[in-house]
């Protein structure tokens, strides 16, 4: 967000409109839960991040689950691996069917390898079950079985 | 031609023949392809109806009553629905649209109609055993005579590694829905086709994609969800193209699996390999 304003600022400031190669194609959206930052697709730049994992100087760090909320809706689910706030690996979960593979900018890179799919969902999976895990050792039973099923579900795409 | 309709027409409907031809020619007047308009409701009319409904049914039921929303959306002059519009957003993430709508999975008998699926049996017997072990990952085809007959080609909208015939068939598929689907057609694209290992979860089974045979697609970069008995409206139009040229439909499948497509029985047992 800061970089997208920093744009716009100059601009108004006289200085040359932003180019498209200048504007940039993430934003950092901050967690109001735990203040944990994420790096996400600009795209994302109205939706409130939930990140549930590790938080590392600050921003979103390893194996989790991020939920991107529009209000009280979530939008997309991502289960993966996050670096440094940046999603790289795993499956986003939409409403219409998953993004799966290695991530750049909150995009799923295209590719027809099968076999980043395959462990693109085993890395999901681990990440749900691992949620599940979390959830059952403070006594979230009802949230604990929903990532559980989650980690099912995941462990059961691709043949 | 507005037409009157005596009965329903689509899926569970009364089909009477005219009133099938009716609804066959509006919808082929909109651009949905059908073959032909003879008055039978078959797979391709009910298809044509579910990617027609899907443009404004949050839940299409392949099935148009007369005095109906979509009998009345049908007419001439009243508004198209958009066909493969793209997302607002440019990224491969894209939501909901009229493509990856999910509608629910295909009626039993509706589709793969006359197709005999294969089994890893057919398979050895007919193509011989890919490689001598397996695991959970893709691993190379170890099998000479299949190594020589496996390549890599664009179909169209992707490339596919797999083996030659069923590759050659593919892109022919992928010709015809090129043609039919124009606005389908650059938004499929895969992921992956051959991949020698066991079935998920399994020790023995192995997963048909050892043979090079089977294809598993995206639509606007998003996998159907298997097991969840939905699947993208896309989809459903293309299927009966697959099933034309004697591929299965993975919608059909015991564990819904519509992302997935194979060789049928009659298709390979057409094949020799060099």
């Amino acid at each position: 967000m800061l970089a997208l304003k920093r744009a716009w600022l100059l601009m108004l400031l006289g200085g040359a409109a932003p180019s498209l190669a200048q504007i940039p194609v993430t934003v950092t959206l901050t967690d109001p839960t735990t203040g944990c930052v994420t790096e996400l697709s600009a795209e994302w730049r109205t939706l409130t991040p939930n990140w549930n994992g590790s938080c590392i100087g600050g921003r979103a760090q390893g194996l989790g689950v991020l939920r991107m909320r529009q209000g009280a809706e979530i939008r997309f689910t991502f289960f993966g691996h996050v670096e440094s706030g940046r999603l790289e690996f795993g499956v986003l979960q939409t409403s219409s069917g998953f993004a799966a593979g290695r991530f750049v900018n909150g995009i799923a890179q295209p590719t027809d390898e099968r076999m980043v799919y395959i462990e693109a969902f085993r890395v999901a999976s681990n990440a749900a079950r691992d949620l599940s895990e979390r959830f059952r050792k403070i006594g979230n039973m009802a949230s604990s079985r929903a990532y559980a099923d989650m980690a099912k579900l995941l462990a059961n795409q691709m043949d | 031609m507005t037409g009157r309709l005596i009965g329903s027409v689509g899926r569970g409907g009364n089909n009477i023949g005219s009133d099938v031809r009716v609804v066959q020619t509006l919808l082929a007047q909109r651009g949905y392809s059908l073959g032909s308009t003879d008055g039978r409701c078959g797979p391709r009319t009910i298809a044509a109806i579910v990617a027609f409904q899907g443009g404004f049914l949050r839940k299409p039921d392949g099935l148009i009553e007369p005095g109906g929303i979509s009998w009345r959306r049908l007419q001439p002059g009243a508004a198209a629905p958009p066909n493969g519009a793209p997302p607002p957003s440019t990224s491969d993430n894209a939501t909901d649209d009229d493509l990856t709508k999910l509608v629910d999975k295909p009626q039993p008998g509706t589709v793969n109609v006359g197709l005999i699926a294969i089994d890893n049996d057919y398979m050895a017997d007919k193509l011989g055993k890919p490689r001598d072990s397996y695991s959970q990952d893709c691993q190379d085809v170890t099998n000479e005579k299949l190594k020589k007959n496996i390549l890599i080609d664009s179909v169209g909208p992707f490339r596919v590694q797999g083996l030659k015939p069923a590759v050659v068939s593919l892109s022919t598929v992928m010709s015809e829905i090129a043609k039919m689907y124009p606005g389908i057609y650059p938004h499929i694209s895969t992921a992956g086709m051959l991949c020698c290992r066991f079935q998920r979860g399994s020790t023995t089974k192995i997963s048909n994609h050892s043979w090079g045979t089977a294809v598993d697609l995206k639509i606007k970069g998003l996998l159907d969800t298997r097991g969840d008995n939905k699947v993208q409206s896309a989809l459903v139009t293309i299927a009966p193209t697959f099933n034309k040229y004697g591929w299965i439909w993975g919608a059909a499948f015991s564990i819904e699996d519509g992302m997935h497509f194979e060789a049928g029985r009659a298709l390979i047992e057409g094949w020799s390999l060099d």
